[in-house]
C-alpha cells in the first residue's frame, strides 16, 4: 500500500459512496462558523455514569473529557434526565463515563435504563465502552444500543504508559470479538498519537479492527488537553496523519470512514480537515471554517447533522 | 476542539455546585444557598483586566481554571443545571447570571435567559450585567426575556480607584461614567428598587467616600450591594489586605441607615482620614438597629445571600448568610466599635 495517493482514496470513495460528505455537529460544543450554526439545544448530550471519576486517569486526558458531561448516579436518573431532554428535542445520549481500573467502564447497570430511554422515547444510545467484557456485550446487545464506541489500542506499550492499564492488546481484540459475538453495532475509535504524539501501535489497532465487520470507524487525533501531562506534547504532523488516512481509506474501502471529533485546533485542524476529506472520508465532526465550502468546490454535496459522527452508517452503509 | 462554552455551558459556584448534587459539601453553620450564581464562561475569558479580579485577562492561566472570589467555578451544561433545578431539593429563591465582557455575552445572556424562564423554575431571574458592551437596547431585551433585577458592579467608591483598578491604569476597557451611565440607563428599564450597585470595601477608598457613594446611589433610587474586598490569590494587589473588620462594620451600618432613610450623609461625622465618628442618630435607634442584625446580613437582591463569598467561614463573617443569632449580635456589637 506504499503507493496510494489523496487521489487514489478519493476516487474509492466516490465510486463506493458517492458524492457525498456529511459534517457532524452535535451540541456537545457550540459550533459556529459561517457554514453553519448548530443548535444550543441540548439535541444530543454526553452523560457520564461515573460523574468525574475515573480510575485510569490516562495522561492524555486525566479526567479533563469528564468534566463536560452531564452526571447521572443511578439508572434512575438515567431515565429521568432522558425524559427530561427528551421533552427539549433530545434525540440521542452518548453514554460513557470514567473507568475502573481494569479499563472498562461500569456502564451495564445503566443499560437497562438507557434501553428503555430507546424504546419509550427514541432516543438513540451510543455508548463509550472502554473494554468489553462478555457481559458487558451481552448487557449491550439487551439494550440494543445504536453503537458502541470502543476505543482500540493497538500498542502494548500506550496502553501501559499512557493508560495506566494492566491490559494488553489481546483485550482490546477480545472486545471487539464479544460485541461481534453478540451483534452490538461497533463503531470503534483510534486515537492517532496517542503515544505522546507518535504513531505506534495506530496501522496494529487498524489491522485487528479489519478483521470485524464493524459499522464505521473513526479516526481522531491526541489533542494535548492544557492541564494534563501531555499539554506541551506536540501533535501528530498533518503528513503523518496523511498516511494513515489513506492507509485506513483503503483497508476499509466499504465501512463508513470518519475524522471524529477530539482533534487539535486551529491551522492543524485546516489542514488535518482538508486532508480528510482528500483522503475520501464520509464525514468529518466540527469541521474547520472553510472546509465545507471546500467539499462543494471539490463537487460533494454537503450536509450537516447534528449528531455523534459514528452514526455515520446511517447514512453512508447502505450505498 | 475541546470547548465548554457559553451558552450550551455555564460555570457555576462551587456552593452551587454542592446545593445541585453535583459535589459533595457542607456549608457552615448549615448555611444554605438562596441565590445560584451562574458565569458565562469562554475560551478567551473576561476582557477586563481588573487588578482585584480572578477573572482578569492578565491573570495567568486558562480562563476556566481561574478561581472567582477565591473559588472554583466548575463547569456544567446549562441544561444539566437546569434539570437539577427542577429535581433536587433546595432552597433557591433566584438565580442570577452574570455577564462577562466579552462581546459574546450579550446574545448568549438573552439566549441562557430564556431558557430558565422556559423552563419555568418559578424562580426570579436577575443578571450582573457587563456595562463595557452594553446598549439600552440590550437592556430592554433582557427584560423582556424575563429578568426582573439587574446589578452593576461598580464596585470602586471613586472614579479614580476605578480608574486604577479597572480602567487606564490596569489598560482595562472599564469606563466610570459608562458604569453610572448603566445604572441610570437600567434604573429605566427595571424601576426604581430593581438595581443594585456592587460596591467593595477596602480598594484603598476612605469611610467617606464609600458613604457619599452609597448616597449617590441611594439618591438615584438604586440599592447598593455590600462587599468587603477579599484578595484572589495570586492577583495584583494581593498585597491590599481586607478592610479592617470595624470599618467594613460601619460601612453596613452606614448603608442600612441610608437605604432606610434613616441617616444622610451630612449627619455624619468623619474624622480627619474620613473615618465615621460619629453616626448623629439617635443612641436607642441605633442600638435598636444593631440589635436586630440587619444591617450585617448578606445585602442584595431578594433572596440573594452568597454565604461565605468575601470571608473564611468562622467568627468573622463579613456578610452573614442567614439572620443573626443572638452571639452573632453580641459579637458584631464589638466589632463595630467602642461609641
Amino acid at each position: 500500500m506504499a503507493n496510494i495517493t489523496l487521489n487514489d482514496a478519493w476516487e474509492l470513495a466516490r465510486e463506493n459512496f458517492g458524492w457525498e460528505v456529511v459534517f457532524y455537529v452535535p451540541g456537545l460544543k457550540g459550533y459556529r462558523t459561517t457554514e453553519y450554526q448548530n443548535s444550543s439545544r441540548p439535541l444530543f448530550v454526553p452523560v457520564s455514569v461515573t460523574g468525574t471519576r475515573c480510575q485510569l486517569n490516562c495522561l492524555h486526558c486525566r479526567k479533563t473529557l469528564l468534566k463536560d458531561m452531564y452526571q447521572v448516579s443511578s439508572p434512575d436518573e438515567l431515565y429521568q434526565l432522558g425524559t427530561y431532554l427528551g421533552k427539549l428535542g433530545c434525540h440521542g445520549i452518548l453514554l460513557s463515563g470514567g473507568s475502573t481500573s481494569n479499563g472498562e467502564v461500569p456502564l451495564i447497570p445503566f443499560l437497562s435504563a438507557a434501553g428503555s430511554l430507546k424504546r419509550d422515547l427514541e432516543i438513540k444510545i451510543a455508548v463509550h465502552t472502554g473494554l468489553v467484557s462478555k457481559n458487558l456485550a451481552q448487557a449491550l446487545a439487551e439494550a440494543e444500543v445504536d453503537t458502541a464506541m470502543v476505543d482500540i489500542i493497538g500498542s502494548d506499550e500506550t496502553i501501559r504508559e499512557v493508560c495506566n492499564m494492566r491490559a494488553s492488546v489481546d483485550d482490546f481484540e477480545g472486545s471487539l470479538g464479544y460485541l461481534y459475538q453478540y451483534g452490538v453495532k461497533t463503531s470503534p475509535h483510534v486515537v492517532i498519537g496517542l503515544h505522546f504524539g507518535k504513531i505506534v501501535g495506530e496501522e496494529k489497532a487498524l489491522e485487528l479492527i479489519s478483521s470485524y465487520p464493524v459499522a464505521s470507524l473513526v479516526l481522531v487525533v491526541l489533542n494535548p488537553l492544557p492541564g494534563t501531562p501531555m499539554a506541551l506534547v506536540e501533535p501528530p504532523h498533518p503528513l503523518k496523519l496523511q498516511s494513515i488516512f489513506l492507509k485506513a481509506r483503503m483497508m476499509f474501502p466499504k465501512t463508513p470512514l470518519v475524522l471524529g471529533c477530539a482533534r487539535p485546533g486551529g491551522k492543524h485542524k485546516i489542514i488535518t480537515d482538508s486532508i480528510a476529506l482528500e483522503a475520501g472520508f464520509n464525514g468529518i465532526a466540527y469541521p474547520a471554517e472553510g472546509i465545507a465550502s471546500y467539499a462543494r468546490k471539490r463537487g460533494l454535496e454537503v450536509e450537516f447533522q447534528e449528531c455523534c459522527c459514528s452514526f455515520v452508517f446511517e447514512r453512508a452503509g447502505d450505498v | 476542539m475541546h470547548s465548554k462554552e457559553s451558552p450550551e455551558y455555564l460555570r457555576i459556584s462551587l456552593a452551587a455546585a454542592i446545593t445541585l448534587g453535583l459535589r459533595r459539601g457542607r456549608f457552615y453553620r448549615n448555611a444554605r444557598l438562596h441565590c445560584l450564581n451562574l458565569l458565562l464562561t469562554y475560551t478567551e475569558g473576561c476582557r477586563g483586566n481588573c487588578a482585584y479580579c480572578g477573572l482578569s485577562r492578565e491573570r495567568q492561566g486558562t480562563y476556566e481554571a481561574k478561581s472567582f472570589i477565591r473559588v472554583d467555578w466548575p463547569t456544567y451544561p446549562l441544561e444539566e443545571i437546569l434539570w437539577r433545578l427542577d429535581r433536587e431539593e433546595h432552597d433557591l429563591k433566584r438565580i442570577c447570571v452574570s455577564m462577562i465582557s466579552n462581546p459574546r455575552a450579550i446574545s448568549d445572556t438573552k439566549l441562557v435567559s430564556e431558557r430558565i424562564i422556559e423552563a419555568k423554575l418559578n424562580i426570579p431571574l436577575s443578571l450582573l450585567i457587563a456595562p463595557t458592551i452594553l446598549t439600552p437596547l440590550d437592556l430592554a431585551d433582557f427584560r423582556k426575556y424575563g429578568v426582573d433585577r439587574v446589578g452593576v458592579a461598580i464596585d470602586a467608591a471613586t472614579e479614580d480607584i476605578f480608574g486604577q483598578m479597572r480602567g487606564e491604569g490596569v489598560k482595562g476597557p472599564h469606563r466610570w461614567e459608562t458604569y453610572w451611565e448603566t445604572v441610570r440607563a437600567a434604573l429605566r428599564v427595571f424601576g426604581k428598587k430593581k438595581v443594585g450597585v456592587h460596591l467593595i470595601v477596602g480598594l484603598g477608598e476612605a469611610e467617606k467616600e464609600m458613604v457619599m457613594c452609597i448616597q449617590r446611589v441611594h439618591s438615584m433610587g438604586a440599592k447598593t450591594h455590600l462587599f468587603s474586598f477579599y484578595p484572589e490569590t495570586s492577583c495584583s494587589p494581593s498585597h491590599l489586605s481586607p478592610p479592617p473588620l470595624v470599618q467594613y462594620r460601619r460601612i453596613q451600618l452606614a448603608q442600612y441607615l441610608m437605604e432606610k432613610d434613616l441617616l444622610a450623609v451630612d449627619e455624619i461625622s468623619f474624622g480627619e482620614e474620613g473615618n465615621i465618628l460619629d453616626f448623629g442618630t439617635g443612641r436607642t435607634e441605633l442600638d435598636e438597629v444593631i440589635q436586630a442584625g440587619h444591617p450585617f446580613q448578606t445585602s442584595g437582591c431578594p433572596g440573594c445571600n452568597r454565604p461565605y463569598a468575601n470571608s473564611r467561614p468562622g467568627l468573622e463573617i463579613r456578610n452573614y448568610p442567614f439572620p443573626l443569632s443572638r452571639e452573632d449580635i453580641q459579637r458584631v456589637r464589638e466589632q463595630i466599635w467602642p461609641i
